[in-house]
């Protein structure tokens, strides 16, 4: 009898919490509320099944829950904050406010919702936040088309620690201090000052636009990479491009290491000038640097180099690369996001290292490539709320990320600013964590031991004429980079996507002459080593017949 | 090609001693003639010189009806096979080439015109003729042919000698426009001018 009047009891309570949380927000159809991670945890596996998450927290999740869903929180005594009992039709944001001043300038440009770690909801209407928020502020899109999984705390559905199956030690692990060696300052600078140059790389210019297209310029210029444009629509009907460039692995093409770096920019003077020298030429410069020295080697794993755009718009050019590998099934072992690599606001400065608690094992990873390939001082912080950067996306669709930083508090003092130049920044600790980037790449796509490309491929060109034919002559030189190279296979290609081979027999020189080839017609070249198992290195840098760069 | 040169060369030097006293007197009119000769052939065009060199030696063969008075209508065939070597278009990187080989082959038709009805020692021709021309490589499949029709002038003497044999020296220029070429020429023309030195027998003549 007790039982069941306390039986009693429970329905009529959580009939009656149900029907004052639905009241007092207001609720019709869906709304966005905030849930507290432990409290989730009470909730049936049906049930979180059921639930359709926007963003996780370090601690909570902002879920769109629906009438029923807020029942059942009622039901359970589950907390809900009801962020916006209203939604649809609005642009939400996660804002992240680093005092109490920001958050004070917040509120007088729409509305606020503090959540957890300076992390806010802001929005206003259905404006894009960059377009209205002071320029010191970076924004992640909430979108409540998004549909995450809310998962329980250590049973989430992560890509598993890619551990298994690399295979650290041994010959393949040799190249990598000689691939850390071949990153270049000069080459960093001068990729920054590039960047720079185009005045502003605000996403909706076409000054970033044409930074886009030297990007894919730059990518396809460099032997063995696949490079090509990633469209896609942001903020209403804007369109603008990621930039990727695919390295496919030797064995295991389908597994996947992702570095890259947004290459758009912001300032309080963003359609004229944004030079964005540290945020972000410095990280797309390592980006373009690591992808020069490593499409040279060959690994087991594919390798992607990527350039996001509209990332200070919201992290929109990410998120929709992440989604779209979520629903293609891509198996990516791990992402490093390098945003703002080369200020350097005490010395010596330390790369901050951000991972989620998924995520923390490649933290470990790139603090102990830092030391050992760079050497590079280090801060590993487990931060889920450490969202503004284009880590974030891939952390929502359960891949593993972490974002190297100078400063997670962002000190530089020219953040957002006009001033954010290259002579502003350090370049030899850009390039320590370039290299530290570098190595931890190379150490999950795991190198194959074959031999390195060789170099200084060169053409020269003839053309020999009678009175009605004509036919070009290509002389190739090349210089050898490994003493065990027994020969040399010379590739040819007229639209730089197929090859076919040139030579009838292996080279035992360094030097070769294409004869009889097509007079109006230009070829592209590669050349590759081969070494006493027959096994072949990866092409080198291509050359055009008349012997300048493609 | 040296044969035949040869051949009319040796025949002038034999013939030559009597030519002088039958030039001067009047002879027969003669129905028809043949020239067997060899020429000297200047290309026109510079492409064509620089590939296969100023001079080569094509053969001729004409053979001539007279129609009426001074004209005759003339028949013939010439041919021109040289060789050479390819060129490089700049920039030179190298100083490799190719050989190289043309023939041309022409069927001709001409009317003739003599400077008297009953022959005499200046003569002019207009004609037109169809050439057959190849260009090849050596070891390469590089193989060029093809057929065009060019008009083609001459000019020339008969000097008489021993009976019913003439020498014949005449200047030729001819057409052969191509319509094809390559990096040295759009357009070649295979033609130029023809020094040739011939042998001609006359037949069908009054006595």
């Amino acid at each position: 009898m007790t039982r069941k009047r306390t039986l009693w009891i429970a329905i009529a309570a959580a009939v009656l919490t149900a029907g004052f949380v639905v009241a007092a927000s207001g609720v019709s159809e869906k709304a966005l509320v905030r849930v507290d991670k432990r409290d989730l945890m009470r909730l049936p596996e049906e049930a979180l099944a059921g639930l359709q998450g926007l963003q996780e927290l370090e601690s909570s999740w902002i879920i769109l829950a629906s009438e029923s869903d807020l029942a059942e929180f009622g039901a359970r005594r589950i907390p809900a904050e009801i962020l916006d009992a209203r939604p649809g039709g609005k642009a939400h944001f996660l804002v992240f406010s680093r005092s109490a001043e920001d958050m004070a300038r917040l509120y007088a440009h729409g509305e606020v919702r503090p959540l957890e770690g300076g992390a806010v909801l802001f929005w206003s209407g259905g404006n894009e936040a960059r377009e209205i928020l002071p320029a010191e502020f970076s924004l992640k899109r909430i979108s409540t088309e998004d549909r995450f999984p809310v998962t329980r705390p250590g049973r989430a559905s992560r890509t598993p620690r890619p551990l298994e199956v690399f295979r650290p030690g041994g010959e393949a692990a040799d190249l990598i201090p000689q691939m850390v060696g071949l990153v270049s300052k000069a080459n960093l600078t001068k990729n920054i000052q590039d960047l720079q140059n185009f005045q502003t790389r605000y996403a909706s210019t076409q000054a970033c636009e044409n930074a886009g297209t030297s990007l894919y310029q730059f990518f396809s210029s460099l032997s063995n990479l696949q490079t090509s444009y990633v469209p896609f629509t942001y903020s209403g009907n804007r369109t603008t491009r990621n930039i990727v460039a695919v390295l496919p692995g030797k064995s295991s093409a389908s597994r996947s290491v992702i570095l890259c770096a947004h290459y758009d920019s912001y300032s309080n003077q963003a359609s004229t000038n944004a030079p964005g020298a540290d945020d972000n030429a410095s990280g797309t410069s390592a980006v373009m640097e690591i992808a020069r020295v490593l499409s040279s080697y060959a690994f087991d794993f594919t390798l992607k180099f990527i350039c996001f755009s509209a990332e200070e718009w919201g992290l929109y050019g990410s998120k929709d690369y992440a989604q779209k590998a979520k629903a293609a099934g891509e198996t990516i072992l791990g992402v490093i996001n390098m945003d703002m690599i080369g200020y350097e606001d005490r010395a010596p400065e330390d790369v901050d290292v951000i991972v989620n608690s998924a995520s923390e094992w490649l933290g470990d990873r790139y603090i102990s490539a830092a030391q050992r390939y760079a050497p590079l001082p280090t801060l590993k912080i487990i931060n889920g709320n450490f969202r503004g950067s284009d880590h974030s996306p891939f952390w929502d669709q359960g891949y593993t990320a972490l974002c190297g930083i100078e400063d997670a508090g962002v000190p530089n003092p020219y953040y957002h600013k006009t001033t954010d130049t290259l002579s502003t920044l350090n370049m030899d600790f850009a390039t320590a964590v370039a290299k530290a980037s570098l190595a931890l790449a190379a150490e999950l796509a795991q190198p194959v031991a074959t031999l390195p490309a060789p170099s200084g491929l060169q053409a020269r060109s003839q053309v020999l004429s009678s009175l009605f034919s004509s036919v070009k002559t290509v002389f190739l030189t090349w210089q050898s980079t490994s003493s065990q190279a027994v020969g040399y296979n010379v590739y040819r290609s007229s639209n730089r996507t197929s090859y076919e081979k040139a030579n009838a027999s292996l080279l035992t020189t360094t030097a070769f002459t294409d004869r009889l080839r097509p007079a109006g017609v230009n070829a592209y070249y590669v050349v590759a080593a081969v070494d006493a198992q027959g096994r072949e290195s990866n092409f080198s840098a291509e050359v055009r017949d008349d012997g300048n760069l493609p | 090609m040296f044969k035949t040169t040869a051949f009319v060369a040796v025949f002038v030097l034999a013939v030559l001693p009597s030519a002088a006293a039958a030039s001067s007197s009047e002879g027969p009119a003669w129905r028809g003639f043949c020239v067997l000769g060899g020429g000297a052939f200047y290309p026109g065009q510079s492409p064509v010189r620089s590939l296969y060199g100023d001079v080569s030696f094509p053969a001729h063969v004409q053979l001539g009806l007279r129609l009426s008075g001074p004209l005759s209508l003339t028949a013939g065939y010439r041919y021109l096979g040289t060789a050479g070597t390819t060129q490089a278009v700049k920039p030179a990187v190298d100083d490799e080439s190719y050989d190289l080989r043309i023939v041309v082959h022409s069927v001709r038709a001409a009317f003739r015109l003599d400077s008297s009805p009953g022959g005499s020692p200046l003569f002019v021709q207009a004609g037109y003729a169809y050439n057959f021309y190849r260009e090849s490589w050596e070891g390469a499949s590089l193989d060029v042919d093809g057929r065009v029709g060019g008009a083609f002038f001459a000019a020339g003497a008969e000097i008489p000698l021993l009976r019913p044999l003439a020498l014949q020296i005449r200047l030729e220029y001819a057409l052969i426009p191509t319509k094809e070429g390559g990096a040295l020429s759009p357009e070649v023309d295979l033609g130029g001018f023809d020094a040739v030195l011939g042998l001609v027998f006359r037949f069908g003549g009054r006595r």
